[in-house]
This record gives structure tokens, C-alpha cells and sequence, in this order.
């Protein structure tokens, strides 16, 4: 089953619309396709730490009511606090769709989520994307980041602690930096498998 | 200052768990929608959290929390999934030989010389040490530098040896499931006769649609339909079906299924049981999902079916 946002009504972010929503954010249209990514950007692991399914799909849902919000006559005062509450119900709003259908198909048999049914890919693919993933990687990040996820408990204080140094760094920069590799990684070995799958 | 951070960070721990009361969700939540540094931050206590869970050092009571609360959702199993692949590399790579290791030798060695004995009226002979020894060290630690530099070589050239066995023999593991997969897949279809006469499979033609209708004689006895839907195109990795009476409410929906392909054509098939069907019209809606999970829909097919 799926719990991706309908649209309640026809109302549809035109070209107009989006203009609208951005200049809500901000008047300098730099610094509002900045605030515009940022916020984005937050609504999705809103979404996500909500446990919610689609937060990608969920977090467009917000700006698309913020912006028909702004289209029907409506001054942000806070567009970042806005956002945030529209989020919010938003995402009761999936959490109901959900239960519904959820208490709908259960009286029918031979019903299943598809991404519930093929959700997670084969150890050995991932393992296999994982490494070619690695790979790709500059060699100075991938010794990096194997570097500093290599020890437990205190020697990986440690560790952590003579990375920093070595590399002449605080460690809060390390960490984001490190993090920052992490995702790329991570994002590379979802595309992997995603095309794997494509490839069935 | 650290018992300030430390608390955000058990706060942040807590409503990743979703433990935190909803005052204190929405204050945090606003923090991270207005400021990128506090939203980082809580990316950060996830992956540790994440990592944690990995390694398995997590408390009981968080580990339990993890599980009911975050592994909900695919996208959060398939994040651990990444990290024990992650921290398995990680470790599986050697430890350099650390700056610190070398530093503390050196601090050792010069608290030595710094001992009361070698500070007073020793002075000379303590120099005279120093430059001997200096050059001892430097002679050793050239010879250490090309010892560590051929067993790194050796140790490098086996993890490699290893790898590519492990890869061969994942490929070999792969086959073998292949293999298996398709003898029970034979075994299965060898066995089917039995049911094969309570299953029914109709055609629904891609040009049956839109207002005409086509109309579906079910046998008494009939267990499964069987409706296989001709493509035109065969864009998404896998499709899945609904169907709902004209009129009706309730949606039945199929497994997920990938098109097949033959000389005739490419077609996608799903199966619904009998029972849930009366005499009457129906509306099938085919949907198409990328490997992302979108879906969009594809086509409505009309059919009447009669028992």
C-alpha cells in the first residue's frame, strides 16, 4: 500500500507560485533558494526521523501548501515557523492515510507494500556496490574515513582525537568532514543498488 | 559548557528514539528548521546512534527503543545495513602506525633526560648521549620505516589476495542461490498441476480500455484470476495492480510483479483470489514503480466479470 500524498484539490505550484514561495522567504532571490534548500533540506529528515515513508514526496507536500497558503492571499510572517507547523500536519495527515488503509486492507488477503515485500537488497549487492563505491572514492577521503571509523570505545576517542591532529583540524570539523564523505558513500551505494534492481 | 552539550545530545538521542515529550520535540525541531549547524547535529547523533546499534554497544533499553522506533521504515534498515558495511571495511583495514605512538615514545625518551640525575652535573655527558643516541635512533627508525614500509606491502598485497577470493566467492554464492532458485522455481512449477485448474488467467488487451469492456467468464470452482496486461512500454522495474468495483470503495490490490517478456509481447501478471469477486463491473488500475519506489500510474482497464 502506499502512503503517498494526494492532492486534495486542484490547485497545482505553477511556475508563478514557486516565484511566490521563494519570495516569501526571502526578497533577495540568492538568499531565498538558499533558505529554500536548507529548509528543504530539514523538512526531509523531519519526515525521516518521524519514521515517515516518503519524505521526500511529504516535504514538497509542505511547500506545496505554503505556497497555494501564499497564492490565496496569505503573509508569512515566519517562513521557517510556518513551514514547521504546515510540516506538521502534513505528517499527521500521512500518519492517518496510512492507518486507514492499513485497517482497510487488512480484510483483504494477498495484499502487500511493495517496498515492504523487496525492501532490502541482497547483503552480497550491497556489499558488492559498497566496495566498488569505496573505490571510487579519492583514495585521501577513502583512507579517511576508514581511518576514522576503525576503533571502538576509547581508542576510538583516541584515534579520532590524532586524526584531528594530524590533519590539523578541531575535531567538530573532522567529524563534518568525515560525515560529509559518509553521505557521498552512502548516496553512491543507494544509485548502485537502485540500478541493480533497475537491471532486475 | 560539556554538561550543556551533553544533555543536547541526550536530547537529541532521545527524539531520534522517539522518546521525547511533544514540548520538547517541537522546541528541538524548531531549532533544527532554523538553524543548518543544529540540523547537522542531530545527523551526526543519528549516525552514532546508527553505529552504535552496529557495534552493538548500545543499552539495552536504546536498543530496544532503536528497533520499535527507527527500524521502522526500510530507508532506516538499509542506513544500518550501509553502516555494518561501513565499520566491517573500517576494520578490516589495519591500523597505521599513529602520530601519537610515535609522540609518546619521544615524550618518554625526553622525560628521561629531563630526570634530576641527568640535570645536574651531568650535563656534557647527557648531550653527548643525546646526539649518540639521536643518530642510534634515526639510523633505527630509517631501518623500522623500511620494515613497516614491506610488511605494510606484504599485508596490503594479502588483504588484496583476500578480497578477490572473497569476491569470487561471493560471485560462486550468488550462482549457487541462482541455481537454487531456479530448481525451486522448476520444482514449484513441476508441482503446480494440481492447482494449475482453480487458477484462471485472462488477457486484459491494451486496447480494451477506455469505455469498451471486456468481459470475464469465471468457472465455478475458480480459486486465483490470473489478469496478465499487455505493456507497451516496459519503463518501471516493477508493476503493481488495484482493482475496485465500479461504484465500490474497497481496492484490492496485488503484489508487486516485473513484466515479462516473450515473442508476443511484453506483459506484467498479478493474481487475486476468486472469492473476493462477484458478478459485476471492475476497474483495474496498473501502476509503475522506479527502483526510488515512485509510483505512477499507468492505465485503467474496464472489465466485466461474470460467474
Amino acid at each position: 500500500m502506499s502512503t503517498t500524498p494526494t492532492t486534495r484539490a486542484k490547485w497545482e505550484l505553477t511556475a508563478e507560485a514557486f516565484a511566490r514561495l521563494l519570495a516569501g522567504f526571502d526578497a533577495n532571490p540568492e538568499r531565498a533558494a538558499a533558505q529554500y534548500e536548507s529548509l528543504r533540506l530539514a523538512l526531509v529528515k523531519f519526515f525521516d526521523w518521524q519514521s515517515a515513508m516518503f519524505p521526500e514526496e511529504l516535504a514538497d507536500e509542505t511547500f506545496n501548501r505554503v505556497a497555494r497558503k501564499l497564492d490565496e492571499g496569505v503573509e508569512l510572517q515566519n517562513a521557517t515557523t510556518y513551514c514547521h507547523g504546515v510540516a506538521r500536519l502534513v505528517l499527521l495527515e500521512s500518519r492517518k492515510r496510512a492507518e486507514h488503509r492499513r485497517a482497510e486492507f487488512d480484510e483483504a488477503i494477498n495484499v502487500a507494500d511493495p517496498r515492504e515485500a523487496d525492501e532490502t537488497a541482497d547483503d552480497d549487492e550491497r556489499r558488492r556496490c559498497f566496495d566498488r563505491c569505496l573505490n571510487e572514492l579519492p583514495p585521501e577521503n577513502r583512507r579517511l574515513v576508514l581511518s576514522y571509523y576503525q576503533h571502538d570505545k576509547r581508542q576510538k576517542i583516541d584515534g579520532r582525537q590524532a586524526l584531528a591532529d594530524q590533519l590539523g583540524l578541531p575535531l567538530n570539523a573532522l567529524r563534518s568532514r568525515v560525515q560529509r564523505i559518509r553521505d557521498r558513500l552512502e548516496q553512491c551505494v543507494r544509485q548502485c543498488l537502485a540500478r541493480k534492481k533497475l537491471r532486475g | 559548557m560539556t554538561t550543556t552539550t551533553d544533555n543536547q545530545e541526550v536530547l537529541m538521542r532521545r527524539y531520534l528514539l522517539g522518546e521525547l515529550p511533544e514540548t520538547e520535540q517541537l522546541a528541538l525541531e524548531a531549532e533544527f528548521f532554523a538553524d543548518t549547524n543544529r540540523l547537522e547535529q542531530v545527523q551526526n547523533i543519528e549516525t552514532d546512534l546508527v553505529d552504535e546499534y552496529v557495534r552493538g554497544v548500545l543499552s539495552n533499553p536504546e536498543r530496544q527503543q532503536f528497533e520499535i522506533h527507527y527500524l521502522t521504515t526500510p530507508a532506516h534498515r538499509e542506513r544500518v545495513a550501509f553502516a555494518k558495511e561501513l565499520l566491517r571495511a573500517a576494520n578490516e583495514q589495519s591500523s597505521p602506525q599513529s602520530v601519537s605512538s610515535k609522540e609518546s615514545f619521544w615524550e618518554k625518551l625526553l622525560a628521561s633526560l629531563r630526570a634530576p640525575q641527568f640535570a645536574f652535573g651531568a650535563a656534557a655527558t647527557a648531550i653527548v648521549l643525546i646526539v649518540a643516541g639521536t643518530v642510534w635512533l634515526k639510523n633505527q627508525q630509517a631501518n623500522w620505516q623500511q620494515q613497516i614500509a614491506k610488511s605494510e606491502t606484504e599485508r596490503t598485497a594479502e588483504r588484496q589476495r583476500l578480497r578477490e577470493l572473497e569476491a569470487q566467492l561471493a560471485q560462486q554464492n550468488q550462482i549457487n542461490s541462482e541455481l537454487s532458485a531456479e530448481l525451486e522455481k522448476l520444482r514449484a512449477e513441476s508441482s503446480k498441476p494440481t492447482f494449475l485448474p482453480s487458477v484462471f488467467s485472462f488477457v486484459l488487451l491494451s486496447g480494451v480500455r477506455g469505455g469498451e469492456q471486456q468481459t470475464l467468464k469465471l468457472p465455478p470452482g475458480a480459486e486465483q484470476i490470473r489478469l496478465q496486461i499487455k505493456l507497451e512500454n516496459n519503463d518501471y522495474s516493477r508493476y503493481s495492480a488495484s482493482i475496485r468495483a465500479v461504484g465500490g470503495r474497497q481496492n484490492l490490490n496485488s503484489q508487486s510483479a516485473r513484466a515479462t517478456s516473450s515473442p508476443n509481447g511484453t506483459t506484467v501478471s498479478v493474481t487475486f483470489p476468486a472469492n473476493k469477486f462477484s458478478n459485476g463491473d471492475y476497474i483495474l488500475t496498473l501502476t509503475g514503480i522506479d527502483p526510488t519506489g515512485a509510483r505512477e500510474e499507468l492505465n485503467r482497464y474496464f472489465f466485466r466479470l461474470s460467474k
